[in-house]
């Protein structure tokens, strides 16, 4: 990641931050919607920087430890794993804060990724903590939490390939505000492979060139195109001397799908767009 | 001599044909031969002079004489063939090939008679040119040769996968079928959004042209030795095409002239050189332009205009024809110090338009300026010469095609308001069936097309001729392999051949057409029959594991302490042993994730009315008795398609509560080239009128190919992505059809290309079982699955109740 006294790097494509900035003033969830790569983590990295770190923290803020905690879900994840559960310790038991316990608690971000994979009975538990009421009950202790002032709820999810069969159920989908992230456009996320990966300008531009391309081709078995995280892969390897082509085979056509055909059609465009290595 | 043709045993007493052909022919060294030849023809004289003709070539190359009496000896029937293919070759090839030809004759005639007709037969797709290269392949298919003669047909005849790779491998040559995905896919991408293509099997000049909004490709692509230089070459000329769309071709405008590219060559006194020039300098600025935007193609570009240079002409030095050469040497990147000083003026305007940011304006510009100095040269000694289309990787520009597009752009933009996309122009050109403009019909379009083309030069006028001849080919071809269904799409798939021990490539053309709908009321009828049955089918299959956490002890991870193991661990701990630390309960979800598809057998055989002991009712006696048994009107004279009707109909309903998804469909055919697959319901179609309308309609139809079918049904569960993916093929006897494998009477053919099909679909992760009502089947059905997958049904009426305890338990 690429982080400085300003955070981690994001661009901002549209009103994105100022709507994050509203929502976090009112306490109000947010739902982050977009292709799996875009940067909704990265967003949500930057958000947090800027509320806790940044112009807009507060003392109170500011004294937090860890601003941030995210969750990755499956579809494995309980509702012990977001609360916590007791643990052994020599003979005796002791209570472990879950993720989500204790950012109430102490009134950092949680951010939960890919929230749709987990079961819907476990994204029930957090339906409290998103209305006026911002409780979490702890059944195992008895306990009903009153979030910090600072608590935040952030979830994400890719609406592009799981929604044949998952979706958020209405009644969970209805308590946040919703943020739609696309990719950038080929000009802003030149500047972003540039800036995430060090590349030259040019290799970047025709690295977003051959991005745009290749998601053309998003309706042909694989639903999201390239990413703009693998698009930075693939520049983090040119700029440790692996020979561009080489680099994009890696990080792109073998990376973005398994059918030989797509592998081979993409294999065509990046040696259209990038010269051959020298004495090749 | 005397051993020619020595099976002969029919003796034609034609004395008087005789004589006169002995003389006519005396020069033959063995005049019996005559008399021979005279015994085999009968009495048709004709047919053996053909052969005395064929014969006396042949007199004068002893070894292929001696090679005709081998065939003879081994089996008469090939030496006639050998006779004529031998002479019609021997004009046709290079003298110095022929004794290397005959020495792959000799060396395949050693091992069975009927692999040297089979080399001749298909001498024309080897590479000829590199004799070495044949000999190579010849070498690697000798185990195939030796091993059966069908093995060996398959390679000579490049039927076979492997000889077709191993001739591939060596010679270069690209067939466009086997890397058109991949070249449709790329032209997408660059395009942004699809392109169609089709193949051209005639010889039309260049490897890619624009037609008809589609681009036309040459079938095969062999200019280069290696697979890579004529795949590269492939690209490039799509590339020049697609460069039409992107370097703005299409943006040409003329005033307000409604059919610019037409009113701008009009203009000139010579239409034809004019388009000619346009079209050099267009093709020069297209070229360009894809080098300046694609640092990749740089190098491939290079390479083909060097390659395009040599291939030019000599010509007489200072004419007009000399000063079209050398712009076509400049257009391919030659130095302006390597031409006649008198072309040096022509070459240096043609050079602006290599610049950067060059528009088809300037294209325009650069030809006026041309056009003059082209008229003032003294004229070419061979008009017809044209040296500007012989650049293979540009194909042809089609004017007339162009300016089609040009006329529907103008005429889209006159209409504010409007998108000139959707009203035509490039969305026409992309997709002329799909967008239809709507201010200018077809018809409308074809007559100022036609108005056009009168003022065209000659050359575009027969490019446009063939164009139209091409488009009428298609649609035959496309009405021809709609047999029964307007909407029926092909696909072609690979057939095992267990005797060259090798698959077939693309050997089947599977025609995928949904039934027709024919009202619901017969599902209906069929569910009022069977309430009861349908609802203990449903009963048992909603009895299947539900979708409740199950809870897995033994883990490092869980919700809740496992206390034996958690007292066990404290024990281990006090006693001074290592404790396990799998102390937790987990609740995992098992979400059942299944897709099914029914496969039905719809070959005539399933018409077969139910003999009385077959009866369901008459014969249920043996049946299981947990089933209730069906009671039929005693006066329908069912057949097996019906009761596989009512069994798939039971279990869509049953399906439907279940929630499972499924699909239902069926196959018959007849020939290889003629696989049906009928779809009843999709996966992704709801289980509506329509659906159950379709299903009324499954009927026997023809034969069982069983392997195609299979392999289809395999692509469409593959599509679903389901966790878990079933097939169940319901089939009335064994695979057959009439060119099932080299002996119709046979069933090992298609026995065996069935087994491999269904090994493919347990490769793929899907499960497969077959459900059989052939009383026999146990003699071939465990040829072709394991055990567990395959089931013999003696009676009839049990197929609805097996049908779904087989489904309960693929799915569980």
């Amino acid at each position: 990641m690429t982080e400085s006294a300003a955070g981690p790097f994001y661009l901002p494509t549209g009103n994105e931050v100022e709507l994050f900035l509203a929502a976090a003033e009112a306490r109000l969830p947010v739902l982050l919607k977009g292709p799996t790569g875009c940067g909704k983590t990265r967003f949500v990295e930057h958000m947090a920087h800027r509320l806790y770190r940044g112009g807009e923290s507060t003392p109170a803020r500011r004294g937090l430890a860890l601003p941030l905690m995210t969750v990755a879900c499956h579809e494995d994840l309980s509702a012990t794993d977001l609360v916590g559960r007791y643990l052994l310790a020599g003979e005796n038991t002791f209570w472990q804060d879950g993720p989500l316990t204790r950012c109430v608690r102490e009134g950092a971000i949680c951010y939960l990724d890919e929230v749709v994979e987990a079961r819907k009975d476990t994204l029930v538990l957090i339906h409290s903590l998103t209305d006026h009421r911002r409780i979490l009950p702890v059944e195992k202790q008895g306990l009903i939490l009153e979030a910090d002032e600072n608590f935040l709820l952030v979830i994400s999810y890719n609406p592009g390939y799981q929604q044949v069969q998952k979706d958020l159920k209405p009644s969970t989908r209805q308590r946040f505000v919703a943020i739609e992230f696309d990719y950038p456009n080929e000009q802003d996320e030149a500047r972003i492979i540039s800036a995430e990966s060090g590349l030259a300008e040019d290799v970047a531009e025709d690295l977003a060139r051959l991005a745009v391309r290749v998601r053309s081709l998003r309706s042909q078995g694989f639903d999201e195109g390239v990413s703009t995280r693998l698009l930075v892969y693939a520049g983090q390897l040119v700029c440790r001397g692996i020979e561009v082509r080489r680099a994009c085979e890696a990080a792109i056509c073998q990376a973005v799908t398994d059918d030989t055909d797509l592998q081979a059609a993409i294999g065509e465009l990046v040696s259209t767009i990038f010269p051959p290595a020298r004495g090749s | 001599m005397a051993d020619f043709f020595p099976r002969v045993s029919r003796a034609a007493e034609l004395p008087q044909l005789l004589s006169q052909l002995a003389e006519k022919y005396a020069s033959l060294e063995n005049p019996a031969v005559t008399a021979r030849v005279l015994e085999l023809a009968g009495s048709d004289a004709g047919l053996a002079e053909t052969w005395l003709q064929r014969y006396q070539v042949l007199d004068r190359a002893p070894p292929a004489r001696e090679l005709l009496s081998q065939l003879a000896a081994g089996d008469a029937d090939e030496a006639p063939g050998f006779l004529e293919l031998w002479c019609s070759l021997r004009q046709k090839l290079a003298p110095d090939l022929l004794p290397q030809l005959l020495d792959w004759c000799r060396q395949l005639a050693g091992l069975h008679s009927g692999y040297v007709n089979l080399l001749l037969e298909n001498l024309e797709h080897l590479p000829l040119h590199r004799p070495q290269l044949i000999d190579a392949w010849l070498q690697d298919g000798l185990p195939m040769l030796e091993r059966s003669f069908a093995a060996g047909a398959a390679w000579l005849g490049l039927e076979s996968v492997t000889s077709l790779e191993t001739l591939q491998k060596y010679t270069g040559r690209v067939e466009f079928w086997q890397v058109q995905r991949r070249f449709e896919l790329y032209a997408m991408a660059m395009l942004g959004r699809p392109i169609g293509f089709d193949i051209q099997h005639d010889c039309q000049p260049g490897i890619c042209s624009l037609a008809g909004g589609r681009l036309q490709l040459s079938a095969v692509l062999a200019e280069r030795p290696h697979f890579a230089g004529n795949l590269a070459l492939y690209k490039l000329a799509i590339l020049h095409q697609l460069a039409v769309f992107e370097a703005g071709t299409f943006s040409f405008r003329l005033g307000q002239s409604a059919d610019p590219l037409g009113d701008y060559l009009a203009s000139f006194a010579c239409p034809e050189l004019a388009a000619r020039l346009f079209r050099l300098v267009e093709d020069t600025r297209l070229d360009a332009f894809l080098v300046h935007h694609y640092a990749g193609i740089a190098p491939l570009m290079k390479q083909a205009e060097q390659e395009a240079q040599r291939a030019l002409p000599e010509t007489q030095a200072g004419t007009s024809q000399a000063l079209m050469v050398d712009l076509v040497r400049i257009s391919l990147g030659a130095e302006l110090s390597g031409l006649a000083e008198a072309s040096a003026p022509a070459a240096g305007i043609l050079l602006e338009i290599k610049k950067p940011g060059a528009s088809v304006a300037d294209t325009a510009g650069v030809v006026n300026r041309l056009y003059p100095l082209l008229l003032q040269a003294s004229p070419a000694a061979d008009p017809d010469l044209k040296p500007e289309e012989s650049i293979l990787h540009r194909g042809r520009l089609s004017l007339a095609e162009l300016a089609r597009e040009l006329q529907l752009e103008v005429r889209a933009e006159e209409e504010p308001g409007e998108d000139a996309r959707e009203k035509g122009g490039l969305s026409f050109a992309l997709d002329p069936r799909g967008a239809e403009p709507k201010h200018s019909s077809r018809g409308q379009v074809q007559k100022e097309q036609s108005e056009f083309v009168t003022r065209l030069p000659a050359d575009a006028k027969v490019q446009e001729s063939e164009d139209e001849k091409g488009a009428g080919l298609q649609l035959d071809e496309a009405q021809q392999s709609s047999l029964a269904d307007d909407k029926s799409k092909a696909f072609f798939y690979a057939e095992w051949d267990h005797l060259a021990g090798d698959y077939r490539q693309n050997w089947c053309r599977l025609l995928e057409q949904e039934l027709a709908d024919a009202g619901p009321g017969l599902v209906r009828n069929i569910l009022q029959d069977h309430r009861s049955l349908a609802a203990d089918i449903k009963r048992q299959l909603l009895a299947l594991p539900p979708q409740l956490p199950r809870r897995v002890k033994g883990r490092y991870d869980g919700e809740e302490l496992d206390i034996e193991a958690l007292v066990a661990a404290v024990c281990d701990r006090r006693s001074g042993q290592t404790p396990d630390e799998r102390i937790y309960v987990e609740k995992r979800r098992r979400e059942r994730d299944p897709a099914t598809l029914f496969l039905l057998d719809m070959s005539a055989s399933t018409d077969e009315k139910l003999e009385p002991a077959r009866l369901p009712g008459a014969a249920d006696e043996d049946a299981d008795e947990d089933w209730p048994r069906v009671q039929e009107p005693a006066a329908a004279a069912r057949r097996i398609i019906d009761i596989e009707r009512e069994a798939v109909v039971l279990m869509a309903e049953a399906l439907e509560a279940l929630g499972d998804r499924y699909a239902i469909c069926g196959f018959s055919g007849y020939g290889r080239d003629q696989v049906e697959f009928f779809v009843g319901k999709r996966f992704s179609e709801p289980w509506s009128l329509v659906t159950k309308g379709r299903l009324a309609s499954i009927r026997p139809c023809r034969s069982t190919r069983m392997g195609p079918a299979i392999r289809h049904a395999a692509a469409l569960l593959a599509a679903t992505r389901a966790r878990t993916q079933n097939l169940i093929i319901v089939s009335d006897g064994y695979p057959q059809d009439h060119d099932y494998g080299p002996d119709r009477n046979s069933r090992t053919y298609g026995l065996m290309d069935t087994a491999r099909a269904l090994r493919e679909l347990r490769a793929c992760g899907i499960q497969a079982f077959c459900l059989t009502v052939d009383p026999a089947g146990y003699d071939y059905l465990r040829e072709l699955c394991p055990d567990r997958q395959y089931m013999v049904i003696q009676q009839l009426a049990q197929l609805p109740a097996e049908l779904a305890r087989v489904y309960c338990s693929l799915a569980a």
